[in-house]
């Protein structure tokens, strides 16, 4: 028998990749009762996204309206969403536009739609800050190398190296501007914070359920769209009218749709708190490069409640330690703090969201607790 | 009586669930406060019940 992961119940998990999906007791419980295969399907109307029972069209439609966009579909997950878009939208050998921040699924998704990449730069260390007017400069390289526009303008609204939070209104504005379809990957943003797709003049919006929308069970994602996308994103198989054709029929067709359906009402309501999550973010980073040699990067003041920092003082006890870099590891583990790479010690990578400040206070204790064991200072 | 008690695992289940809640809620050390000490007797109660009453219909 596979031995339970009981990481969330007995430890202070860290994995910046986990906060945002821990799913609460009310969607567990969905999750258990719809773990069968194929357990949306009980009353097949002949495809996923028209589902009444369970209710996933009204779903949908709900989503379409928290995400002020005009229509939403379900996917396996945030990469999927892109490969879809980006395929529908742009043909073999045409170039789009990304940030250099990109998560890497971004970089494979148009590797395999058979596109062209160019990266909007980041301003390098400390900050790696990507600057919204920086996408006017690339698309007017674009313009200038193939003599066309790109046909598609990707942001990264928080990406997963500095949790950086980018102006999306203005790089929708600039795409706009220029007639490129604007693609708002929000991962790390939608189901943590507010997004308004009209806004921030959103062609395409992609989430991800198991990443930020407390929706775990598997993988799940959301394709958000303009209307004017339908028709292409939305386009039946030639041999079976009523499956979509990019969407291979139906996507996420089990427990994880319906755990995102049931974590729905507990994001509509964290999203409100999400100044409350960026203050704790900022007094943990505060309280950690206190200890001296350690410092957050990415942007400051920093909006997001992942964390990226580089760790000289914690790097120099693992050269002196018997277990190297993993005496770090370690030693938070028996504290009951896990979610940071084992080995790692150059730098750390972690989130504090949904975490109490008493539980930040207790990490944020046992680093120092570690660090004067260690390094001598007492 | 197979649909009572089959409606009683779930119920059984869905109260484990929302105990495991609040060890989630309360890790690493899972230092109850007295009213969260009553929430998990109430779990725990509402598991004995729906597991009693199954083992009463078999």
């Amino acid at each position: 028998m596979i031995k339970p992961r009981m990481r969330e119940e007995l430890y202070i998990n860290l994995n910046p990749l986990q906060r945002g999906g821990i799913v609460p007791a009310e969607a567990r419980k969905t999750a258990l009762a719809y773990v069968d295969g194929y357990s949306t399907c009980d009353y097949c109307p002949g495809t996923l996204h028209l589902m009444k029972k369970p209710p996933i069209q009204d779903f949908l439609k709900e989503v379409a309206e928290f995400l002020n966009m005009d229509t939403a579909i379900l996917t396996h997950g945030c990469r999927e969403a892109k490969l879809i878009i980006m395929r529908c939208i742009a043909t073999p050998g045409q170039t789009i536009v990304v940030d250099s921040n990109k998560h890497y699924t971004t970089q494979v998704a148009a590797e395999l739609a058979g596109l062209e990449m160019v990266e909007v730069p980041n301003s390098g260390y400390p900050n790696f800050a990507t600057k919204p007017e920086d996408y006017a400069n690339t698309i007017e390289q674009v313009k200038k190398e193939t003599g066309k526009p790109p046909a598609l303008g990707l942001l990264t609204h928080v990406d997963w190296l500095y949790g950086n939070l980018v102006d999306a209104a203005a790089v929708g504005e600039i795409c706009q501007e220029y007639g490129v379809p604007f693609l708002l990957n929000a991962a790390y943003s939608s189901g943590r914070m507010p997004i308004d797709g009209n806004l921030l003049r959103a062609d395409f919006i992609t989430c991800s359920g198991h990443k930020s929308w407390a929706a775990g069970a598997g993988t799940v994602g959301i394709l958000a769209m303009k209307k004017e996308w339908e028709k292409k994103i939305m386009k039946p198989s030639g041999h079976y009218k009523v499956k979509p054709l990019e969407l291979l029929g139906c996507t996420t067709r089990g427990t994880s749709a319906l755990t995102l359906m049931a974590s729905f009402p507990r994001v509509e309501e964290r999203i409100k708190n999400w100044s409350e999550e960026v203050e704790k973010a900022r007094w943990f980073s505060a309280q950690m490069e206190s200890l001296g040699g350690i410092r957050q990067l990415g942007e400051k003041p920093h909006c997001h409640d992942l964390l990226r920092f580089e760790t000289p003082l914690l790097n120099r006890i693992a050269q002196r330690h018997k277990r190297r870099g993993y005496y770090l590891y370690e030693e938070l583990r028996e504290r009951k703090i896990v979610g940071i790479k084992p080995g790692r010690t150059k730098g750390l990578d972690l989130s504090t969201y949904q975490l109490k400040k008493e539980q930040l206070s207790y990490v944020v204790d046992n680093f120092k607790d570690i660090v004067n064991k260690l390094s001598g200072r007492n | 009586m197979t649909q009572k008690q089959v409606e009683k695992t779930f119920q059984a289940l869905y109260a484990l669930e929302d105990l495991r809640e609040l060890w989630r809620k309360t890790t690493p050390h899972h230092k109850l406060t007295p009213e969260q000490k009553s929430v998990a007797k109430a779990h725990i109660s509402k598991v004995r019940s729906a597991i009693d009453q199954i083992e009463r219909e078999l």
